[in-house]
């Protein structure tokens, strides 16, 4: 892990799905020094190995050396988790529909832990390069 | 090389059927193949009780996966039931309200019980 310019660590990981232990590391870390509750913690590093499973699984246009870059950001009321890599932009559907257990769906679960498990999630394409920030307020 | 998961079978009081899950974590790097594994073990049975304990995180790709494995049983008219989660994947269940859709019992004692 590294710093950036701005003071927030950093972690660069290849798009694989043995990359999987060091993103759950990453937050584990960072949730708990942000002092989120066990459960939070746990809720919140799902939601970040989502994001970073999707851009595994589906990402269009990534050059093949990419690399994913894991940030965090913490201020006295918020823990930003900030996940990039470059490609084709990624929209999200606009509205997520309830899920229908009763069909025994097998998939679709991703936005919705992700969105859940979060206070606001932000999606963002600039130059070539997705950002996803998860945020999530630290408790007072 | 194809991830080989760790599960072992066991046949309980009642006729049921105990699997024990020997992984830390059910995710996108490990569902296929326990879903491959899972389901040749599950074979023809009709009770079915899922021990996860030991396993510390599950993402989406594992609550299809066990979505998938209380459909194949329920189809048969049985039950796919989980037991011993830890409380960090019992809060995945609760935040997407599986626990509604899932029978979880506290221990494997209690969950090979609830059959009788």
């Amino acid at each position: 892990m590294q710093s950036n310019p701005a003071g927030d660590t950093v972690c660069a990981l290849p798009p694989v799905v043995a990359s999987l232990p060091a993103v759950r590391g990453f937050v584990a870390v960072h949730a708990k020094r942000a002092g989120l509750a066990e459960a939070d913690c746990a809720l919140l590093t799902v939601a970040v190995a989502e994001v970073f499973t999707n851009i595994v699984r589906h990402a269009q246009g990534m050059p093949a050396d990419a690399q994913v870059i894991l940030s965090a950001h913490c201020s006295t009321s918020m823990l930003v988790l900030q996940v990039q890599h470059p490609g084709e932009e990624f929209t999200p559907p606009e509205q997520l529909e309830d899920t229908d257990f009763a069909a025994f769906p097998e998939g679709g679960f991703g936005l919705t832990i992700i969105h859940k498990a979060c206070d606001r999630v932000e999606y963002l394409h600039h130059r070539g390069i997705n950002t996803v920030r998860l945020h999530r307020a630290r408790p007072t | 090389m194809k991830k080989m998961i760790e599960i072992k079978g066991v046949i309980a009081d009642q006729d049921v059927l105990v699997i024990e899950l020997r992984e830390d974590n059910l995710d996108a790097s490990n569902v296929r193949e326990f879903k491959d594994a899972v389901q040749a073990v599950i074979n023809d049975r009709n009770r079915v009780v899922l021990d996860m304990a030991g396993v510390k995180f599950v993402d989406s790709s594992g609550l299809g996966a066990l979505i998938s494995c209380l459909r194949l049983v329920n189809g048969r008219g049985g039950d796919f039931k989980l037991c011993a989660m830890s409380k960090n994947v019992r809060a995945l269940f609760e935040l997407m309200r599986m626990h509604r859709v899932f029978n979880i019992l506290e221990s494997r004692e209690e969950a090979v019980r609830s059959f009788a």
